[in-house]
């Protein structure tokens, strides 16, 4: 199936959207008429989002390059915007296969992204790699995690695998450009750790995933809502808050906040 | 929290760890080929995930032996053989926090933390459906709410910005109402 997004021949891949091809998964004949449309809908969501995060990535790449960051982190940053574009052509390959027939790509989403308008000018990049990289692309993979945690048909995991290969590298720029900041970038990123997982956190929560007591779709990679909320929290825990600490942040204030169950919302 | 040294992280979490903060140095010019091969066609620090084959076995864990481990999960990665030094017990990794603050004064954090004006700009939109609705047309709407008394059942459409009230039509796409954004208090 072709691909309507541009994948770079130069990209990760070689031109190609993933690494290996995607399993036919016979299985998915047998499926509920009615699960199959709602796995489509879902994957064909997800392709409109990886294609809007495409234009996260130009920024990320556009603060990398201004803050004159090191060109591993530059270099991989270009490339993980036509990862995204990978990442919908992919999501959509796997939605028209659950639909059955061939899926045409679904309208562009505006994007829209955090100003930092109360940081200096000087400090926005690196809000803007941290922001993306550190905290969005690492709950991005702890949500991946969690997908796969429950995924057992072959088109799911593979896909979810392939993602997963993408996002863990997408954080890594985030981590690596962490540990590579000057002092007085780090104390001016301080001020803003708390803000910036609290605004970060609560679009993930706001995911919104359909109604499967039976859990049905889980198997197919889809965890239960409950499920999302924990690897969400656990990714906080586990993930973010030792990760800044690794990078000499103080994150007394992040886990003051993760005690009270880190609501992003004031009560 | 899980920043103590004697406190064990859950398998998947200690390999997650490792995989994104541990070995993020990997991206980094002079850490070896994986930057070169990543940003040129080949595989990338990542290489390694097993997309084909998403129940290999993880790679060894860095964590206490006695740790088990899952084998349903994908190792998401992580660093070749020759993986720079940062390979390391992962308890070591990470820097022990001091200890908790007072509870009062971090209710008072929190809560100014919340009221900050800048906990309540939009996050950065994520990869993931977030209230989408799409249908065989291809049409897709998104919402991207940060205001938490709003429903996410609502019917909307993502503009720059916010968020545009809109409702179904007949083909189940969401189509603008108002023409007026959606403004974030």
């Amino acid at each position: 199936m072709s691909a309507p997004y541009p994948v770079r021949a130069d990209g990760r891949w070689s031109g190609r959207v993933t690494r290996r091809a995607l399993p036919d998964d016979p299985s998915l004949a047998a499926l509920p008429r009615d699960t199959r449309d709602v796995l489509a809908r879902l994957w064909q969501c997800q392709a409109a989002t990886e294609h809007r995060v495409a234009t996260s990535f130009e920024r990320v790449h556009a603060a990398l390059r201004a803050r004159g960051a090191d060109a591993g982190l530059v270099d991989v940053s270009a490339r993980a915007v036509d990862d995204e574009f990978r990442h919908a052509a992919l999501c959509l390959d796997v939605a028209s296969r659950y639909a059955g027939r061939a899926l045409g790509a679904p309208a562009t989403l505006p994007h829209a992204a955090p100003a930092h308008a109360d940081a200096a000018a000087g400090l926005r990049p690196a809000l803007v790699v941290l922001g993306q990289c550190a905290l969005n692309e690492t709950f991005a993979a702890a949500y991946l995690d969690a997908c796969l945690e429950g995924a057992t048909h072959p088109l799911a995991r593979a896909a979810l695998a392939e993602l997963l290969s993408d996002e863990v590298d997408h954080a890594r720029i985030g981590w690596a450009f962490a540990a590579t900041l000057d002092d007085e970038t780090r104390g001016g990123v301080q001020e803003w750790l708390l803000p910036l997982a609290i605004a970060n956190l609560r679009m993930w929560q706001q995911l919104s995933l359909p109604e499967d007591p039976a859990g049905a779709l889980v198997p197919h990679g889809v965890p239960t809502p409950a499920r999302v909320r924990r690897a969400l929290l656990e990714a906080l825990e586990a993930l973010v808050i030792p990760g800044f600490a690794r990078n000499g942040f103080e994150v007394r204030g992040l886990g003051a906040w993760l005690a009270q169950g880190a609501p992003t919302a004031r009560a | 929290m899980n920043e103590r040294p004697d406190v064990a992280q859950p398998p998947r979490a200690a390999r997650l760890f490792r995989s994104l903060v541990v070995s993020s140095g990997l991206l980094l010019t002079g850490c070896g080929s994986t930057v070169v091969t990543s940003r040129a066609t080949g595989p990338a620090a990542s290489d390694d995930v097993p997309s084909g084959a998403p129940d290999a076995p993880a790679v060894p864990v860095d964590a206490p032996a006695a740790a088990p481990v899952d084998a349903s999960v994908v190792a998401p990665l992580d660093a070749p053989v020759a993986t720079p030094p940062d390979v390391q017990v992962i308890a070591a990794d990470v820097p022990v926090v001091q200890d908790a603050m007072p509870l009062v004064d971090a209710q008072a954090l929190v809560d100014a933390a919340l009221a900050d004006a800048r906990s309540q700009e939009i996050g950065w939109p994520t990869t993931k459906g977030v209230f989408c609705w799409g249908n065989d047309a291809g049409v897709v709407a998104c919402c991207r709410h940060v205001d938490s008394d709003d429903s996410p059942s609502r019917c909307c459409a993502a503009v720059p910005g916010g968020c545009a009230p809109c409702e179904p039509d007949d083909a189940g796409a969401c189509v603008r109402t108002d023409a007026a954004l959606w403004e974030r208090p």
